[in-house]
């Protein structure tokens, strides 16, 4: 989109520049936290027609006409008091109706809240590079360490994690400092290594000073030998969780209440066991548990929903020796596991390995298909299904990594694949990074599944 | 449908909470279909095939086209909720 000439002049003025701004982020405060009702009756209602959402409604920057997009009342407004700019009271951006254009290339509107410190940061800050902004990078294979960059490569491309390490939270109260000491100032430093500026020497060096502290702590998983992906990410988020507590020095949580560390607070969540009396429907025996991920059988499944469906289904619970508190009777109950919490993200493994009672382990490979979107609203409710009018929570999450496994029990490899930007999938095959398509991405054998938030209603 | 009578009924729909339900079921749906996604690859390839092209001109050739592609069912569905909401406020005559 061309340059916007007429916001230009004004950010230039350094009269009105200020004021300008102020009023900007005044308004985009208001809009974030006004209620749904108020943004509807207030700030999408248009001054001329009156109607609501006609297309988006533009909030005047200059004076306090709103106006709507489809019968162009504010276009009107534009030219008769020559007020050009509108923000838009859905998306929270700015138009210029001379342009016909929203202004997304000015880092100082776009960072409006940082005016005040905005020489500052002008003068310690780098733009990062064109080509890194994806962090489409591979991690070169030193032995059996894709176990390790397939996980890594799902990290690095969380949201949560990113801005977790961007915003510098473990680095400023670490008194180690040092990636091949601590296992967080090696994450960190990846993140660094893959989105920003290598300064001195290699990519990979945050690589090496992670597989060099891991082996200190557990020589399994220093990347000699292939190890379990699954495993490793529980091995790291206990790390991360670890070096949380020790920077902000704080013990484990005797309040019972949830820890606060990056980990839990992106993927821990609770699973209610429902132990319900078949007689009187006492349900005392309920108890809830904490997860950091649900594991799933995948025996004749074929779809994700039909693996989640069994996980929730209501069971007599048979070999149980169940005495009812209420009515004594000893009949056995119903069993139901329900989802009482969830993170932000979602971590699903596919139980593909199995370990069988000669000794033996076996591989299953069935195909479970998985979905774009996930709702998991059915699976956070006690008894059966949806209710009859199709209604009920709608929790939806959205994939954005898959961890997959080719090849034996004993010998075989691991590649990410993950979802870069809104709308391209890339794999990540140790140092090889190739783009596919939406429709390959979904065939993948999937071993883990990583499913973030993306709307609750 | 005269201006000011669509605007009375918005008004009663937002007042009574009707609004955000039937909008935020049509936003689920939109989703799921996979709507939402394929607009954003018409919208970027639009975006691609002419560098210079600012956002009223991409809109009203993209626009069109995306309403066009919501699912039938869909639309139906969201009808009739709207429908079943007027059945009781409105009187006719």
């Amino acid at each position: 989109m061309p340059h916007c000439n007429h916001i230009e002049k004004v950010l230039n003025d350094a009269k009105v520049k200020d004021n300008v701004l102020k009023t900007f982020n005044i308004t985009k405060y208001i809009l974030g936290h006004s209620s749904s009702c108020d943004k509807l009756m207030y700030t999408m209602k248009c001054s001329t027609c009156h109607e609501i959402n006609a297309g988006s409604n533009f909030i005047c920057l200059q004076c306090e006409y709103t106006g709507c997009w489809n019968h162009s009342h504010f276009l009107e407004h534009s030219t008769t008091k020559n007020h050009i700019f509108g923000i838009n009271s859905s998306n929270q951006l700015m138009y210029c109706f001379k342009c016909q254009d929203y202004i997304g290339d000015i880092d100082l509107l776009n960072s409006s809240f940082l005016n005040k410190s905005w020489d500052d940061i002008q003068q310690h800050t780098d733009i990062p590079q064109l080509e890194k902004t994806d962090g489409l990078s591979g991690f070169v294979n030193m032995g059996s360490t894709c176990f390790i960059s397939s996980i890594l490569q799902f990290l690095i491309h969380n949201p949560y994690i990113v801005n977790y390490f961007m915003t510098q939270q473990h680095h400023n109260k670490c008194q180690i400092k040092d990636p091949t000491a601590c296992m967080s100032c090696s994450l960190d430093a990846i993140v660094a290594d893959t989105y920003g500026s290598v300064k001195n020497g290699n990519m990979d060096d945050g690589f090496i000073s992670m597989l060099n502290c891991a082996w200190k702590i557990n020589h399994n998983f220093a990347g000699y030998s292939q190890q379990d992906a699954h495993e490793f990410l529980q091995f790291l988020e206990n790390q991360l969780h670890n070096d949380y507590k020790r920077v902000e020095h704080r013990g484990s949580a005797t309040d019972g209440s949830y820890c606060k560390c990056i980990i839990h607070s992106m993927f821990q969540g609770a699973l209610k066991s429902s132990i319900i009396c078949s007689e009187c429907n006492d349900g005392s025996k309920t108890i809830t548990d904490p997860f950091m991920d649900l594991s799933l059988d995948i025996k004749d499944k074929s779809t994700l929903y039909e693996c989640l469906d069994s996980f929730h289904k209501r069971e007599k619970l048979h070999d149980y020796n169940y005495h009812c508190p209420q009515c004594s009777t000893t009949e056995d109950p119903t069993k139901q596991l329900s989802i009482e919490k969830l993170g932000p993200v979602l971590s699903l493994q596919l139980k593909r390995f199995e370990h069988l009672a000669n000794g033996n382990n076996v591989k299953l490979t069935n195909f479970v298909e998985f979905p774009l979107y996930l709702n998991v609203g059915k699976y956070c409710t006690d008894g059966d299904a949806v209710s009859a009018d199709g209604s009920g929570q709608s929790i939806v999450y959205e994939l954005t990594a898959i961890v997959s496994h080719k090849g034996t029990v004993n010998e075989g490899h691991y590649i990410a694949t993950i979802k870069i930007s809104e709308d391209r999938w890339f794999r990540f095959n140790d140092s090889m990074v190739s783009e596919l398509s939406q429709q390959q991405a979904l065939q993948d054998e999937a071993y883990l599944l990583f499913y973030v938030i993306k709307q609750v209603q | 449908m005269e201006s000011s009578m669509k605007a009375q009924i918005q008004q009663y729909l937002v007042e009574s909470g009707n609004y955000e339900k039937i909008s935020a079921k049509l936003n689920d749906k939109l989703l799921e279909d996979g709507w939402m996604d394929q607009v954003r690859r018409l919208t970027m390839n639009e975006i691609e095939s002419d560098k210079s092209a600012n956002f009223a001109s991409i809109l009203a050739k993209i626009e069109p086209q995306a309403l066009d592609l919501v699912d039938q069912k869909t639309k139906d569905e969201v009808m009739a909720q709207i429908r079943a909401f007027l059945d009781e406020v409105v009187e006719t005559e």
